[in-house]
């Protein structure tokens, strides 16, 4: 408003990022060779953890790497829930004192969450070839699911950010409806071992076809059935409905916050 | 709008909700407590292109509000502001700065923030850090700054905003003398090249060198509109002074005609005390006032307990804004001593055409210029003086403490 265009919206969400990452890494001894040795630690965890010893892996193929497209898409949804859910109440200064839309602020951490999340995609795609297998051309689709990985992730954070400026106790239930998420999500179980009767609460749940998706493009599992959908056009319109009722509550923020 | 209108406030009015009671814990709110505060009440000004104004007020009486809902931060409850043109705001030094980052980086935080183009900022970065004094620490966290690195590095930043509407937010007032000149200068400067400027600030004399023009805020409503040199007299506690109710507590406003220590153990050395300090013909609570071309008698009274010691006594004349006009004593011309103990009364007469309109303020001291001591009282008198044709209305074009008579002559050009 007031001057600012697209441009500069998004060339504010992206400093806004590049800070984040910056401040994350700043003093640091380890620095970027820690994000790349986190999801490589991961990867050995979870193959072991719930490959080995709880032995889920029934009718999987690789249930390491099935397992670890779920926790990298689940893990970059999680993160944008959480950190842009506070992003407002984090940057009171810029809330109250400076007239960028508000809009930049969630949004950015969906950018800066993606910085690690590419590492993560990397490193699992990296050791997809390291056990024998080639790229395809699906891959080339793997943008547009990262692009609904954010949107998932957004659509909550915005409703998240504009309510927890009136109502502060919204903010602590985050971390429980973040961890209840990852039940409700195929991320380390095959949709097939859900009952007939409940999988209709997976189809509606939007990244449990967008991590069926990374399994299909990448691992070349079976393509995901079209009740998926439902959920994909129900997150685009919940997120729709969110930025507008994030730009209307926006011109009260500077007063409530 | 007309398309030299810069900023149009049109009848602008925020309203707050406050809780009057404790907030009840249960779920339902019984008691509906709340009153409406009106933090601005029915604003309404224009301000054309190409002006400097400043806008001033007293704590609490809405400026910041008015400056956030002109820029866009927050909009008003009634009424429209209407902004002809790209505006920067800054309401704080340092906006959007993380204490890990180095300047460097913060640099490119803050002119986002504030509108500036990446590519813009990094052309103009070595204009930057060198306006900042800050060159060879540009790298280094800005933690490690002294608060004054912080302010210069975020004001340098300010200094290159190419918006053509300027609102700044009392971000002026920060230590460093020499800096301090710079800013004004930069900001003049910045005003000079066409842009319109509005400035919050407490300090009188950056409003009298950065505004053509003043607005003057009084608990949310808009008192006055005009040239400083008719503000500013008129205006001066709105400026300087505190909180608008605790007048009680603010020394300047309260009337004080007459000192009496009532043990006036601290009102002066061993040798010698003062007892009394007044103006002649004093109705006790009635503020004192002079006519500016009438002379100013004040009296005194001083208790002598010890005779020929070498301390003299005198009084400093302070302006509104605490500034020291001029001081006298008695051994000043005359060799006068205090040769016997006991009570002395005298008067002092401070002279007439020599003061401007407006208020002043007496302090005793003592002073001893062998043993080089000086003794000052804490305790003053205070005085009005008005214009010789007792006029409110009268455009009062003069500056300044002193009103003074001046022989201007020219000669004839040959």
């Amino acid at each position: 408003m007031k001057g600012n265009n697209y441009k500069h919206f998004w060339s504010l969400v992206f400093n806004l990022a590049e800070r984040d990452i910056r401040v994350k890494y700043a003093q640091t001894f380890f620095g970027i060779t820690w994000m790349i040795v986190q999801p490589i630690i991961s990867y050995f965890m979870i193959s072991f953890f719930f490959g080995k010893l709880l032995r889920v892996n029934q009718q999987i193929t690789d249930y390491s790497l099935f397992a670890y497209f779920g926790m990298m898409a689940w893990y970059y949804f999680s993160y944008i829930v959480g950190y842009s859910g506070i992003s407002l109440l984090q940057n009171q200064d810029i809330v109250q004192k400076t007239n960028i839309p508000k809009l930049v602020l969630p949004f950015s951490k969906a950018f800066s969450g993606l910085f690690e999340f590419i590492i993560w995609l990397t490193v699992g795609i990296l050791i997809f070839f390291i056990k024998g297998n080639h790229p395809d051309f699906k891959f080339i689709l793997i943008p547009f699911l990262i692009i609904f990985n954010m949107i998932a992730g957004l659509s909550i954070g915005l409703w998240l950010s504009a309510i927890t400026i009136k109502y502060r106790d919204i903010y602590h239930f985050i971390p429980y409806v973040i961890g209840i998420s990852i039940f409700i999500t195929p991320v380390l179980y095959p949709v097939t071992m859900v009952p007939e009767n409940i999988k209709f609460i997976i189809y509606l749940n939007p990244m449990a076809g967008i991590i069926e998706g990374y399994r299909f493009l990448i691992l070349n599992y079976e393509m995901p059935t079209y009740k998926y959908l439902y959920g994909l056009v129900a997150l685009l319109i919940f997120f729709l409905i969110g930025i507008y009722y994030f730009k209307r509550t926006e011109k009260k923020m500077a007063d409530l916050i | 709008m007309e398309k030299n209108i810069a900023i149009k406030a049109e009848n602008i009015s925020k309203i707050f909700k406050i809780d009057k009671g404790l907030k009840s814990l249960s779920f339902f709110k019984k008691d509906k407590s709340e009153i409406n505060f009106y933090a601005l009440k029915n604003i309404n000004f224009e301000i054309t292109k190409g002006d400097a104004v400043g806008l001033i007020g007293r704590n609490g009486s809405g400026k910041s509000t008015l400056l956030k809902i002109l820029g866009g931060i927050t909009y008003p409850t009634i009424g429209k502001a209407n902004i002809n043109g790209s505006c920067s705001i800054v309401m704080e030094s340092g906006i959007g700065f993380h204490k890990d980052l180095s300047g460097y980086e913060n640099i490119f935080t803050q002119g986002q923030i504030m509108g500036l183009n990446k590519h813009y900022i990094k052309n103009k970065l070595d204009e930057i850090i060198n306006f900042s004094e800050i060159e060879d620490f540009i790298y280094t966290p800005i933690k490690h700054y002294s608060s004054g690195m912080v302010s210069r590095l975020s004001f340098s930043v300010i200094a290159l905003l190419s918006n053509n509407i300027l609102m700044i937010d009392e971000v002026l007032g920060f230590g460093d003398i020499g800096f301090h000149q710079k800013a004004i200068r930069k900001m003049k400067e910045l005003h000079e090249n066409g842009r319109t400027i509005l400035t919050i600030s407490h300090n009188l004399n950056d409003i009298i060198t950065l505004s053509n023009r003043i607005l003057v805020l009084r608990a949310g409503e808009l008192i006055a509109d005009g040239i400083p040199s008719d503000i500013i007299p008129n205006y001066i506690e709105e400026i300087l002074l505190a909180k608008y109710k605790k007048e009680i507590t603010t020394q300047k406003t309260i009337v004080k005609n007459i000192i009496t220590p009532e043990n006036n153990d601290i009102y002066g050395p061993n040798e010698i005390k003062l007892l009394k300090l007044s103006f002649a013909d004093i109705k006790n609570l009635t503020p004192v006032q002079f006519k500016i071309n009438n002379k100013i008698e004040i009296h005194f009274s001083l208790n002598i307990i010890k005779a020929n010691s070498d301390w003299d006594f005198g009084i400093i004349i302070r302006d509104i804004t605490e500034n020291v006009i001029f001081t006298t004593s008695i051994k000043e011309n005359k060799f006068i001593s205090f040769s016997k103990n006991g009570i002395y009364n005298g008067f002092c007469l401070l002279p007439a055409n020599f003061f401007n309109v407006g208020k002043f303020f007496i302090y005793p001291y003592f002073v001893n210029m062998i043993k080089k001591e000086v003794i000052p009282i804490k305790d003053f008198i205070s005085f009005r003086t008005i214009s010789i044709e007792n006029s409110n209305n009268e455009i009062n074009k003069y500056m300044g403490p002193c009103r003074i008579k001046v022989e201007w002559e020219l000669e004839n050009k040959r």
